[in-house]
C-alpha cells in the first residue's frame, strides 16, 4: 500500500509535469493532508475502514445495552402511565440495537469488549432506578443531554460519513440512527409534557 | 351499559315498525357510529363498532402484533437470499423492529387478559414467503412492490392511528402505539428511500 510521502511525490510529479490541474491538485493535497486511507472515532484514529467499525460497533452496542439496563429500571418504577408506555419501546429498541450491534461485531471477527465504567453505572442507575426521583425530573435529566442531537449522535455519523465498502454495516447504522432520532423525539416531546414550558424553553 | 349492537337492533327494530322516519333512522345510526349517544364516547376499530375502548385497544393489539409477526418473518427470509448489501443493512434493522414490536405488542395484550387470536392465512402466508424468499426476484424488484403497495403510508397506519385517537383512558396504550407508529414511518422511509436508490429510473 502506498505511503502518504510516496503519493505526495507521485502527486507533484504530475502536477509539476502539468498533467492536473490546480484544482485538482490542491483537492488530492488536502485530501492527503486530512488523513486519506485514516479512519476515526470519537478522535481515536484506526488503520482500516474495518477496525474503525469493529471499534465503533463495540462502542455503540455497549452504551445500547446500558440503556435498554437503566430504561428498564426507571420503567419498574415510571408513576406514569403515558411515560411507561413510551418507555417501554425505547427500552425495547435500544435492547434490539445491542443484539444487532453484537451480531454486526461478531460477523466481522470482533468480540465485545467494552464495558461501562462502575461510576457512570453507579451514577445513571442512581438517577433512573430512584423512586424519590419523578418521571419529569428524570426526562428533564435526559433532555438536558441530548439538547443538540446531531453532535450527541456525531460518534455514529461521523463513522457512517467514512464508511465506503462495508454498505451493508453503513446502511444498519443509518437505519439505527433513524431509531435514535424517533426515541430523542419522543423523550423531549414527553419531558415538554411533563415539565411544560420550562423544557421547552 | 347498552352495546353497539344491543342500540343498532332497537333502531332497526322502530325502523321496520315504521315508528322512525327515515331521516330519524339515519341520523340515530350516524350518530352510534360517530359516537355521540347519551355523552359516551362509542369506539370503532376498522370500521365496525365495539362496544369499549379496552375492547378496541385488545383488537388492535392482537391484529397489530400478528401483523409484525408475520412481517418478522418474511423479511428474514429476504434477508437469507439479498442480493445487495446495502438493502441487507437495512432490512436486518426493518426486521429486528418488526419482532421486537410483535413481542411488546403481544406483552401488552396480555397484560390487558387478552390471548393472541389473529393469524395470518395459509394462503397468504404461502404467497408472501415464496415471494419475499425468492432468490429468482431481485432485492429492487421486491421493494417496487413494496413501495407500490404503500404510497400512502397515513392510509396503511389508518387502522392503528384511528384507535390511537379515540383512547382517552389507557395512557400507556396511547403511547406504546404512538411510539410503534414512529417506526412504522421509519421503516416505510426507509424502504421508499432504498427503492429510489435501486430503481433510479423508475
Amino acid at each position: 500500500m502506498a505511503t502518504v510521502d510516496f503519493e505526495t511525490r507521485q502527486l507533484l510529479k504530475a502536477y509539476r509535469k502539468g498533467l492536473i490541474t490546480d484544482e485538482l491538485f490542491e483537492a488530492q493535497m488536502r485530501e492527503l493532508q486530512t488523513g486519506t486511507g485514516k479512519y476515526t472515532v470519537n478522535g481515536k484514529s484506526h488503520a482500516s475502514e474495518k477496525e474503525m467499525i469493529v471499534a465503533l460497533l463495540d462502542e455503540y452496542r455497549c452504551a445500547e445495552n446500558f440503556a435498554s439496563e437503566y430504561l428498564g429500571s426507571w420503567n419498574e418504577v415510571s408513576n406514569e402511565e403515558c411515560v411507561k408506555g413510551g418507555l417501554r419501546v425505547i427500552q425495547r429498541r435500544e435492547a434490539y440495537h445491542a443484539k444487532l450491534l453484537e451480531d454486526r461485531l461478531r460477523e466481522l471477527g470482533g468480540i465485545p469488549q467494552c464495558n461501562v465504567s462502575s461510576e457512570q453505572r453507579s451514577k445513571e442507575m442512581g438517577v433512573y432506578a430512584s423512586k424519590d426521583k419523578t418521571d419529569a425530573q428524570k426526562l428533564q435529566y435526559v433532555a438536558d443531554q441530548i439538547t443538540d442531537l446531531p453532535k450527541a449522535l456525531s460518534f455514529i455519523t461521523d463513522v457512517i460519513d467514512q464508511i465506503q465498502d462495508d454498505q451493508q454495516t453503513k446502511e444498519l447504522l443509518r437505519s439505527l440512527v433513524q431509531d435514535e432520532e424517533s426515541s430523542a423525539k419522543w423523550l423531549m416531546e414527553a419531558c415538554q409534557l411533563m415539565n411544560g414550558a420550562k423544557a421547552a424553553a | 351499559m347498552e352495546t353497539v349492537d344491543f342500540e343498532v337492533k332497537q333502531l332497526l327494530k322502530a325502523y321496520h315498525k315504521g315508528l322512525i322516519s327515515d331521516e330519524l333512522f339515519e341520523a340515530q345510526v350516524t350518530e352510534l357510529a360517530k359516537g355521540g349517544q347519551n355523552g359516551h364516547p362509542q369506539y370503532t376499530y376498522n370500521g365496525q363498532p365495539v362496544g369499549s375502548e379496552r375492547e378496541m385497544i385488545m383488537q388492535v393489539l392482537d391484529e397489530f402484533r400478528c401483523r409484525e409477526n408475520f412481517a418478522a418473518e418474511y423479511l428474514n427470509r429476504w434477508i437469507d437470499v439479498s442480493d445487495q448489501e446495502c438493502a441487507r443493512g437495512g432490512l436486518r434493522v426493518v426486521q429486528q423492529r418488526e419482532a421486537y414490536h410483535a413481542r411488546i405488542l403481544e406483552d401488552r395484550l396480555r397484560e390487558l387478559g387478552g390471548i393472541p387470536q389473529c393469524s395470518v392465512s395459509a394462503e397468504r402466508r404461502e404467497q408472501d414467503l415464496a415471494f419475499y424468499a425468492s432468490t429468482e426476484k431481485t432485492d429492487a424488484e421486491k421493494l417496487l412492490t413494496v413501495a407500490s403497495r404503500i404510497t400512502d403510508p397515513a392510509q396503511t397506519l389508518k387502522y392503528i392511528t384511528s384507535v390511537i385517537d379515540q383512547i382517552q383512558e389507557d395512557q400507556q396504550s396511547k403511547e406504546l402505539l404512538r411510539s410503534l407508529v414512529q417506526d412504522e414511518m421509519s421503516s416505510i422511509m426507509w424502504l421508499k428511500e432504498a427503492c429510489a436508490l435501486l430503481n433510479p429510473a423508475k
